[in-house]
């Protein structure tokens, strides 16, 4: 049995209130731009009224249920193409907007933030190309009234980190080959845990071309996932981010005409780092996002909670956890909006400010969850409450866009002067 | 002086200016774009619809760094911006939404520099 004594407590501002107060009262270093404060309260509103009454059961449901009400609801408001460029129909956001608009998603629902962000994430090849004939086959479908997804196909079964670290390329094993036969490559291999694989309408695939040891070719192709030998195959069973489909996705002498390759033959690598170091912003903002979404929870309980005749605010013990939360939030925060603010004033992305932020804030997300279940008690560790989900999903992030293992090489290799 | 030579881009790039249409193009926009021409020494100086000036008179629109063998290429269109940036051997400092606009100034930019680079007497 668990006791259920709570009281409210009179006046206690609400997160809400204290963040207008802050907004109109506090200098900041950080002015975001007019529409990336519009973009931000629309997908506050979207998370808050579209997502959130279905996160439960999109949690709960089988691992290869899939919510394309709640995805074509987020097409309307644009989050499908939100970094395509005005002038081709987009909303024309750089990765500072995407990171805004993360955070808020994430803090309802991470994997439903994955969505969208994986979605992003493949078109992302296409857009940075600047190859104009991608762009005009493989964009237009973001910007039509059905919602259209794409995904992005790195890892293996052998190959996780060996095809996030550049200077893994040659120790790659069994890595997805891509055989030239005329003006066309042929694809062999299996991708895994691939967000949106079973949905999407095409990936941004790597494969390396055959003859280059390793991964030493990494080129990026660009197919469309109804070709002729691609088979989905099954969806991860995931502890967290149930709602955004892992799969595994099976290219069997797939024909891809070299038209669809990205970046040049053997360009991967480079684009791949690009793409890491701008997308390592977007995941810091994920994690501060789930950081945000189990303090509020438990900032919220710590106020009505009434244990020894006080809240639970007031006990010392909470109230150090809730300080060393909030504070951890408000670190991730700024740390990703430096590296995404870096990134859309740098090209190439530096290395540094976004391995740096990702690594601190999928730390901070994992704590504050852990430690806002740790304050909401039983009620927390129960599948039905939204703080247990949070948990699972505060995990997520350190796995995916790099691990604390990679992310550290990547730090200490700029540190030391390796890497920029 | 040879394509090494960071005085190539700049004498290429005040006659780009010398093209009234283009030099419209940047005083309409009000654009500056600085090129660092790293090596053993960095060569620094910026573009605007003055001129083309040493150093950095003033804060740029969009800084640009970068090996003169890779300017060169670039100038040339034999190596594309995307493919210079994705490389490693450009550098582009400042909003990346006026990235795009490179490609309103580099052909004529190119033009000139291929006028000089590729004339007999520069070989």
């Amino acid at each position: 049995m668990i006791a259920t004594t709570t009281t409210a407590v009179p006046n206690a501002p609400t997160l809400s209130d204290l963040r207008a107060l802050n907004a109109a009262a506090m200098p900041s270093l950080f002015q975001l731009p007019p529409e990336i404060e519009e973009l931000r309260e629309e997908v506050r509103e979207f998370a808050q009224t579209v997502v959130k009454p279905r996160t439960l059961a999109n949690d709960l449901a089988p691992a290869d249920d899939f919510d394309w009400e709640m995805v074509e609801a987020g097409h309307r408001l644009g989050l499908l193409r939100l970094t395509i460029p005005k002038e081709l129909g987009g909303r024309g956001m750089g990765v500072l907007g995407v990171s805004v608009a993360m955070e808020e998603l994430a803090s309802v629902c991470a994997s439903t933030a994955l969505i969208f962000g994986a979605s992003l994430l493949g078109q992302t090849s296409v857009l940075f190309s600047g190859d104009q004939q991608l762009q005009a086959r493989f964009l237009p479908p973001f910007l039509g009234d059905k919602p259209v997804l794409a995904c992005n196909a790195i890892t293996e079964e052998t190959a996780g980190c060996d095809l996030l670290i550049p200077e893994h390329a040659e120790l790659a094993e069994d890595v997805m080959t891509a055989r030239r036969d005329g003006d066309h490559f042929v694809l062999d291999g299996v991708k895994r845990f691939i967000t949106n694989g079973k949905v999407a309408e095409w990936a941004a695939v790597f494969a390396n071309i055959e003859g280059n040891p390793g991964a030493t070719g990494l080129t990026v192709f660009i197919v469309p996932l109804d070709s002729e030998g691609v088979t989905r195959g099954e969806v991860a069973d995931k502890m967290g981010y149930r709602a955004c489909l892992g799969t595994t996705l099976h290219f069997d002498g797939v024909r891809v005409p070299e038209e669809n390759i990205a970046f040049g033959e053997g360009g991967g690598w480079n684009y791949l780092t690009v793409q890491s170091n701008q997308a390592r912003s977007i995941v810091a903002a994920m994690s501060t996002g789930v950081a945000r979404g189990a303090f509020e929870i438990a900032k919220e309980w710590a106020g009505e909670r009434v244990q020894a005749g006080k809240p639970l605010y007031e006990h010392q013990f909470t109230a150090r956890k809730l300080a060393e939360m909030s504070s951890k939030i408000e670190a991730s925060r700024l740390l990703y909006l430096q590296a995404a603010y870096q990134a859309d004033n740098m090209l190439p992305a530096p290395v540094y400010g976004p391995a740096v932020a990702k690594l601190f804030a999928d730390r901070a997300a994992i704590e504050v969850a852990e430690e806002a279940m740790s304050i909401v008690g039983a009620r927390g560790y129960c599948r039905e409450h939204a703080v247990e989900k949070l948990v699972r999903e505060s995990f997520g992030a350190r796995i995916y866009e790099g691990t604390p293992e990679v992310l550290a090489l990547a730090i200490t290799g700029a540190l030391y002067g390796r890497r920029v | 002086m040879t394509v090494q030579d960071p005085q190539l881009f700049i004498e290429a790039f005040r006659a780009a200016l010398a093209d009234a249409e283009f030099a419209a193009l940047i005083k309409e926009r009000d654009f500056s774009l600085q090129f660092v021409v790293t090596g053993d020494a960095d060569t620094a100086f910026l573009l605007d619809a003055d001129g083309v000036h040493d150093g950095a008179p003033h804060p740029a629109q969009l800084r640009l760094e970068v090996r003169p063998d890779a300017l060169h290429l670039i100038l040339l269109g034999r190596l594309g911006v995307t493919q210079a940036i994705v490389a490693r051997r450009l550098v582009v400092k400042g909003p990346v939404t006026r990235v795009r606009q490179l490609a309103d100034y580099l052909p004529p930019l190119g033009r000139a520099y291929a006028a000089l680079a590729l004339a007999p007497a520069s070989a």
